[in-house]
């Protein structure tokens, strides 16, 4: 009778897992047991002609019937969700991408605040005057101040042109209208004044000039429109409105600011 | 260059590239196939368990989990299918009478038989049990961790029923005269 304790001995012997000490304790337990060195014996025995059995060769069709039988199209949606998947990961979800939407991000967080500021800003200061509100003349609650309205009333041209100011704003607003071809000219001394920008109300076909000293529209028929202007010097300014018709001068005003 | 791991050829196959499928079963199609007609002791018994079971793999590669070995995995199938096969065949035994008369005697089947076929012979004569640890064992060459995952049984109980499977199988083989008596 061969107690657990050497069974686990010998079957550790044949599956080449025992070690060093343990070999020698079978050993001789074995050279005392003549029963169990028969047992052990056969055990190897059979081990050995088991691992001389040959592999059996399948049948060369195993695969081409797998093949055959199975649905091929199964994973082929997968592939396109994968790779769908990894198109968006690469898109987002890599180090340079992710760097640069978060820098793409920071630009528009610092726009949004930076437009949010800068409309408090001008909103508490009232010096909004014309681009933000989509207007083609001053914005009346910005706190403009008419400093003169100049009615024209000649033959050919019929209108007003107002003179409004702002701190060191100072707006032409010209609403005329002419049967001939009208030139309105503004002279004004560039050390003092300082042009800014222009807004047309109206869709007449206009021609601008400007020079260093002088800006000018011709036109015929009715023209609304914005001058807009910076005043650089502090007092005394005046600007010389002249208006033509046909080449001539038919009305010449300074307007005192 | 990319290896072609298992894992590798599982991804491929998930992502719809038929070709690495094929590759799987030109890995593994001889080993399954032999396990599984050592188990069942027929040729075409075990081609069509080693066909039905990688139909199987791959309807179901979707769940494999990628933490254990494809291999372990895939034997385990094997072993479900053979013993699924063997019961089936087993109960259609019960029912014909007839079954039993069709077997020769041992001397007159020893006698047309190979070694290797004498052992399956053996190998049918014990215990499914026993004989699955045998095979995976002695023929496979499996560790004692492999099998218990593949049985899902503890490691021990793998040791110990293989203890009792090689004396088992040795006194079979003694009877049988294909290992000589003491």
């Amino acid at each position: 009778m061969i107690d657990k304790k050497n069974i686990e001995l010998i079957n550790k012997d044949i599956d080449g897992e025992i070690t060093t000490i343990e070999q020698q304790r079978l050993h001789s337990f074995l050279n005392a047991n003549p029963e169990a060195q028969k047992f052990h014996d056969k055990l190897r025995q059979i081990s050995e002609l088991l691992n001389k059995i040959p592999k059996v060769e399948p049948s060369p069709n195993i695969k081409k019937y797998v093949m055959n039988s199975i649905d091929l199209t199964r994973y082929s949606t997968a592939k396109k969700r994968i790779r769908f998947r990894s198109i968006f990961s690469s898109l987002f979800f890599k180090p340079i991408p992710k760097l640069a939407y978060t820098f793409a991000l920071g630009i528009l967080v610092g726009i949004l605040v930076y437009s949010v500021l800068l409309e408090n800003v001008i909103s508490k200061r009232g010096m909004d005057v014309t681009d933000f509100y989509g207007t083609v003349g001053i914005n009346e609650q910005a706190g403009f101040t008419t400093i003169q309205n100049i009615p024209i009333a000649l033959p050919e041209i019929k209108g007003t042109i107002s003179v409004k100011r702002l701190e060191n704003i100072v707006v032409f607003e010209t609403d005329m209208h002419s049967l001939k071809e009208m030139e309105i000219q503004f002279e004004y001394d560039n050390l003092h004044l300082q042009f800014s920008h222009f807004n047309s109300g109206s869709q007449a076909k206009m021609s601008f000039d400007f020079g260093e000293n002088y800006i000018r529209t011709s036109c015929t028929g009715a023209i609304q429109y914005s001058l807009f202007f910076n005043e650089l010097a502090a007092a005394g300014n005046s600007v010389i409105l002249k208006l033509f018709v046909a080449g001539e001068v038919c009305y010449m005003q300074s307007i005192s600011l | 260059m990319i290896e072609n791991t298992d894992t590798n050829l599982i991804q491929e196959c998930l992502i719809g590239n038929t070709k690495a499928f094929e590759a799987l079963i030109d890995k593994y199609q001889k080993k399954i196939f032999n396990i599984v007609y050592r188990m069942t002791g027929n040729y075409d018994d075990a081609e069509d368990i080693t066909q039905s079971v990688f139909i199987k793999v791959y309807e179901k590669l979707n769940s494999f989990n990628p933490k254990f070995k494809f291999f372990s995995w895939l034997y385990r199938i094997a072993l479900n299918e053979s013993l699924n096969l063997m019961n089936q065949k087993k109960r259609l035994a019960e029912l014909d009478a007839d079954f039993l008369t069709i077997e020769k005697t041992p001397e007159e089947k020893y006698d047309e038989l190979e070694l290797s076929e004498r052992i399956q012979d053996a190998l049918m004569n014990i215990e499914l049990n026993h004989r699955i640890l045998i095979v995976l064992k002695h023929f496979e060459g499996f560790s004692y961790q492999e099998m218990a995952f593949m049985l899902d049984i503890s490691e021990k109980k793998a040791k110990s029923r293989l203890f009792s499977a090689r004396q088992v199988l040795k006194d079979v083989l003694i009877t049988k005269g294909i290992v000589g008596h003491d």
